[in-house]
């Protein structure tokens, strides 16, 4: 019997979608089982029903988590989306030096969301940071202490967010105006649009794939926002700034509720699949558009 | 109705000059056609007219006013691109009424203006798709709507044609001059399409290399070409283009042969000296017998273009071609003799290239 090369590359995939099949879908049906037990340290089978879920809902620190999930996401997504564009549209409008400002705005992505923790922890800590150095210029009363108030630490996760990955935005949009026919902002001068009405209803229009893959990008990062949030705030002060994949986590393998997180990580992926559902309503309208 | 007016117009890219020196006048209610080779400046010119293009040195003027620092919507044009430049996500109709609509014009004036327009173009029932639902022949007329729709006395195209099939182009290429006549206003017509500019032209400015090379109607250009340079652009099959030496002002002698040129019009002082003999294929026929006036040639080859046959021969190691009826040119013998019509004839100074 003769192998055809078709018959090859199934073959050499097979591994390929066993590990997906077994690892991604297996894990998560796993999960979702779990999620129905009363498990603790280790995995039990016995019916719980909704009683971890209840559980949960009722847990403060749950709802302090499950709130920051918008609450950072929805800043985090937004300041990206807006100082993305911006940046953009300035580098667009031909700034001089603009590889320069290309590859500075784009550098914080080449790091982790860890190292960017850790870095804005310094920076924003009291007694090493900007506050200190501002004071050692003679300005005695300057304060900047955001990381130890429990409204204002979320905040922080914001900022080294955004400093985090405006520049992936700016890219993306950027690659986006550049390739605009010049003739179309030709065709808008001649009829005499001026240039934020062009942006805005001619060139924005036309970047809507673009946002939409920036927004899959950066919601992707809102939901794994555990490293950031371990190295900037370590979720505190309290649980102030705790997000769902951290408290998920911690009930996994410090707290020893292995059915508790498993609830837990149920109710995150729902969140996500409901989200993304949405997001694709938004592209197929784009498209529609 | 406006009357251009372009003085000395100089425009370069650094070290490379792409319009040098450019004055050209065009009549109000003219269908001006700016013919030349790719890369010879004519989207620059075009450009400098519109204000999309800052110029070096020169004026721009419509109608006696100097219009050459002003903003292109501020020059009272229309204009239509060669990429269509549609805004993409916009219906046909808001395209069109864009211009209006940014202006604070009134929802019934916009549906007015563009109406009008669409009825002009036959393109009322396209108005609620968005461009990537149009064919190109459809969204060239959009795009020439929505240069309508604002009141312009001047209408720009930059080789609006070029992205259509041979068919489509022929009935763009009517309409547009029916649109013309029936608008009475100034049209300028960028193409480096010869068929488009005779058809269309009421007078051809041709273009090489940033300089205009001559302007004057479709048929002077043909018959009376200003330099080699336009009669080898201009005329398909090409002119044929023989180097030989004017014996006396009334002969040239071609090799070992001598056409005798007797009622050329001459634009310079008749002279005597070398000499670029240039003849258009369908002024040259074949004689069946060696005449006075004939020149002795030998057949080079044949090509059958259906209407009719382009017929290659060569004179003293020269090449030229002679357009014949299939009928004429079948079975042609290999020596032939061949005939000029006065008419068809062009001598050249060999060095500028300038016409005699
Ligand atoms: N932005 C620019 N920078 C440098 N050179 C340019 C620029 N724009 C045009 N040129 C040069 O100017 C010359 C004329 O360009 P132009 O677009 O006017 O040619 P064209 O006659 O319209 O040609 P085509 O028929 O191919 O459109 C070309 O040699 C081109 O390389
Ligand atoms: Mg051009």
């Amino acid at each position: 019997m003769a192998i055809t090369p078709q018959a090859t590359a199934r073959f050499v995939l097979v591994p390929t979608i066993l590990l997906t099949v077994v690892g991604y879908y297996g894990s998560i049906l796993w999960t979702i089982g779990l999620s129905f037990t009363p498990s603790r340290i280790l995995p039990v089978s016995r019916w719980a029903g909704l009683d971890m879920y209840e559980r949960l809902l009722s847990t403060e620190r749950w709802q302090v988590a499950y709130t920051n999930l918008f609450v950072f996401g929805g800043l985090y997504i937004g300041f990206c989306l807006a100082a993305g564009l911006l940046l953009a549209i300035a580098l667009d409008q031909g700034v001089k030096g603009r590889s320069v400002y290309q590859t500075i705005f784009l550098y914080p992505i080449a790091l982790s969301f860890i190292v960017t923790g850790l870095a804005w922890r310094w920076l924003l800590n009291p007694t090493t940071g900007l506050q200190d150095y501002v004071r050692s210029l003679g300005f005695e009363s300057f304060s900047l202490d955001l990381l130890s108030s429990p409204e204002r630490a979320i905040f922080t996760l914001v900022i080294a967010g955004v400093w985090h990955s405006a520049g992936l935005v700016m890219v993306i949009l950027f690659a986006g105006l550049q390739s605009v026919d010049q003739e179309i902002w030709r065709a808008g001068r001649v009829d005499g649009i001026p240039r934020h009405r062009m942006y805005r209803h001619v060139v924005l229009p036309m970047l809507w794939p673009m946002v939409v893959t920036c927004l899959v990008l950066l919601g992707m990062n809102v939901v794994r926002s555990y490293d950031l949030v371990v190295a900037l705030t370590g979720g505190g002060p309290g649980f102030s700034t705790d997000v769902p994949a951290k408290f998920i986590v911690d009930h996994y393998f410090e707290r020893q509720s292995v059915g508790l997180a498993s609830a837990a990580a149920t109710l995150l992926l729902l969140t996500v699949v409901v989200l993304f559902a949405l997001v694709g309503l938004l592209r197929r309208r784009g498209e529609a558009a | 109705m406006t009357r251009v007016r372009i003085e000395n117009l100089v425009r370069s890219y650094g070290a490379h000059a792409v319009l040098k020196d450019i004055s050209l006048d065009i009549a109000d209610g003219e269908f001006l056609v700016l013919l030349g080779p790719s890369g010879c400046g004519k989207s620059t010119l075009l450009s400098a007219i519109a204000g999309l293009d800052q110029v070096q040195a020169g004026r721009i003027l419509f109608d006696d006013r100097d219009v050459t620092r002003l903003e292109p919507s501020a020059r009272e044009i229309g204009m239509v691109f060669q990429s269509y430049a549609l805004y993409p996500t916009m219906t046909a109709r808001a395209n069109m009424a864009f211009a209006l609509r940014v202006v604070g014009a009134s929802r019934a004036e916009q549906e007015e203006r563009v109406r009008w327009a669409a009825d002009l173009l036959q393109i009322g029932h396209l108005l609620d798709r968005k461009p990537g639902q149009l064919s190109g022949g459809q969204r060239q007329r959009v795009a020439i709507g929505r240069s309508l729709v604002r009141k312009a006395r001047l209408f720009l195209f930059d080789e609006p044609l070029s992205n259509l099939d041979a068919k489509l182009r022929t009935e763009m290429r009517n309409e547009i001059k029916a649109l013309h006549e029936r608008l009475g206003v100034t049209f300028v017509f960028v193409t480096h399409d010869q068929i488009e500019a005779m058809t269309l032209a009421t007078r051809i400015a041709v273009m090489d290399a940033g300089v205009i090379q001559q302007v004057d109607t479709p048929d002077e250009i043909y018959r009376r070409p200003a330099t080699r340079f336009v009669a080898d652009f201009v005329g398909a099959p090409a002119m044929s283009f023989l180097e030989g030496e004017l014996v006396a002002p009334d002969r040239v002698r071609i090799g070992e042969n001598t056409v005798a040129v007797p009622d050329y019009a001459w634009r310079s002082a008749p002279r005597t000296g070398s000499v670029v003999f240039g003849v258009r294929p369908e002024r040259v026929s074949v004689a069946p017998v060696p005449g006075t006036a004939t020149v002795a040639a030998r057949l080079r080859g044949i090509e059958p273009h259906g209407a009719d046959t382009l017929v290659w021969a060569e004179l003293s190691g020269q090449r030229l071609s002679a357009r014949l009826t299939p009928e004429a040119a079948a079975g042609l013998p290999q020596s032939l003799h061949l005939d000029f019509e006065i008419e068809g004839v062009s001598l050249f100074d060999p060095d500028s290239g300038a016409r005699l």
